[in-house]
């Protein structure tokens, strides 16, 4: 391999390779860093929607609660201010089935059930008076059943279940059942169930999670446009600087490899013309300012002296000599 | 004190290198005498001969050089 190859490889090793690398971690690190920056975008609209969930259902919840305490607080001073009435005769009590009946929200309502038949006495949906839950939910719809069977010992009792809505979907409800203190006039005990689709509450947050979810892309695409925008100034620097170095490489191995070459071609010329016994026409004449020009020059200096000593020397011309 | 030979060796193996003495000592014997006998008196005629003699060895132009640099020490 010649030294100009030699050369050139060394410094392309020593600078290109150096700078590839360092332009590709370059661009990972803002890919890493961009993907990072993306995810905490997520995260962050996540964390608020999810937090902001958790307090609506948490509020909404309370609030089916605080509902159902009342209502059953209100029946049972209706119970007290008449105690005379049996369980039989507040099924057509239209003071309990206002006092009992109310709807809240889109969905929302409360209904009074007697709990030794667990037949509704007051319900929004009439239907529904007059026959056991327990024949007819038990065992379609086990978790709201479990709710209602908690308070047997009478105790109130909260948690979900799914509810299939018009349109077909199924969706979560919160349910609170609260134990009346009175009992009927035939020692019936009574509960007030309060009960509605616990998204009505998170409806706001759905809406603000659309906001975030814009917002978020709108973010996202921001940074990686300006990623995009970095990487592409990054890899233009660095290739063009790569294209630098590559002719500063070429440059380099010329200045260093030329002169070595052209005394090297001189001196084999000379070698040459040594060999044939004449040389009156040659010099080495690399003139450069360093080790190279020196070796030049004192080769020069020697052919210089051979000559001499030739030409003295020369049986020929000198005769004697 | 730097005999006039010792300049004019150091000037002419700057171009004939380490034949410069022999050289030298060719053209103080044309001249009919040692080289160690050179003075100042005799630069002119020593460089008239290096003009002349060192360009069978060199260029004209070094040859030159070093006659002007020896005729003025």
């Amino acid at each position: 391999m010649k030294i100009f190859h030699k050369l050139l490889v060394l410094f392309l090793a020593l600078s290109v390779v150096p700078l590839g690398i360092l332009g590709y971690l370059s661009i990972d690190n803002m890919q890493e860093m961009g993907q990072s920056n993306t995810q905490q975008i997520e995260a962050l609209g996540d964390t608020a929607v999810n937090q902001s969930t958790e307090a609506l259902t948490e509020l909404g919840e309370r609030d089916i609660e605080t509902r159902a305490d009342l209502i059953a607080g209100q029946v049972s001073i209706y119970l007290e201010e008449n105690p005379n009435l049996t369980a039989d005769e507040l099924l057509e009590d239209e003071k309990l089935q206002e006092i009992g009946v109310q709807t809240y929200g889109e969905e929302g309502y409360t209904a009074v059930t007697r709990m030794d038949t667990w037949v509704p006495l007051a319900h929004p949906d009439p239907d529904t008076e007059g026959a056991s839950l327990e024949d007819t939910v038990a065992e379609a719809l086990p978790d709201f059943w479990a709710i209602m069977n908690s308070t047997r010992d009478g105790e109130a009792s909260s948690g979900y279940y799914d509810w299939e809505d018009p349109s077909g979907e199924v969706r979560p409800k919160y349910m609170h059942v609260s134990v009346v203190e009175q009992e009927t006039a035939d020692g019936v005990q009574l509960n007030v169930a309060s009960t509605t689709y616990i998204d009505e509450f998170t409806q706001p947050v759905r809406e603000t999670e659309e906001a975030v979810q814009n917002a978020t892309a709108e973010s996202t695409q921001r940074v990686e446009d300006q990623l995009a925008s970095l990487q592409n100034t990054t890899m233009m620097f660095v290739g063009g600087i790569g294209l630098l170095v590559v002719a500063a490489g070429f440059g380099f191995a010329y200045t260093i490899s030329r002169p070595v070459e052209k005394l090297r071609d001189q001196m084999m010329s000379v070698a040459e013309e040594v060999s044939d016994g004449e040389f009156d026409g040659t010099n080495i004449t690399v003139e450069t300012d360093d080790e190279i020009g020196d070796l030049s020059e004192a080769a020069q200096k020697s052919l210089t002296s051979m000559k001499y000593y030739i030409n003295k020397y020369k049986p020929d011309e000198e005769g004697d000599e | 004190m730097v005999e006039f030979h010792d300049l004019a060796i150091d000037q002419l193996e700057e171009q004939l290198g380490p034949a410069a003495e022999d050289f030298a000592r060719d053209q103080a014997q044309e001249m009919g005498k040692e080289l160690e006998e050179l003075a100042s008196d005799d630069a002119e005629e020593f460089a008239d001969l290096v003009e002349e003699n060192a360009q069978e060895l060199t260029s004209k132009k070094d040859a030159e050089f070093m006659a002007r640099v020896i005729r003025n020490f």
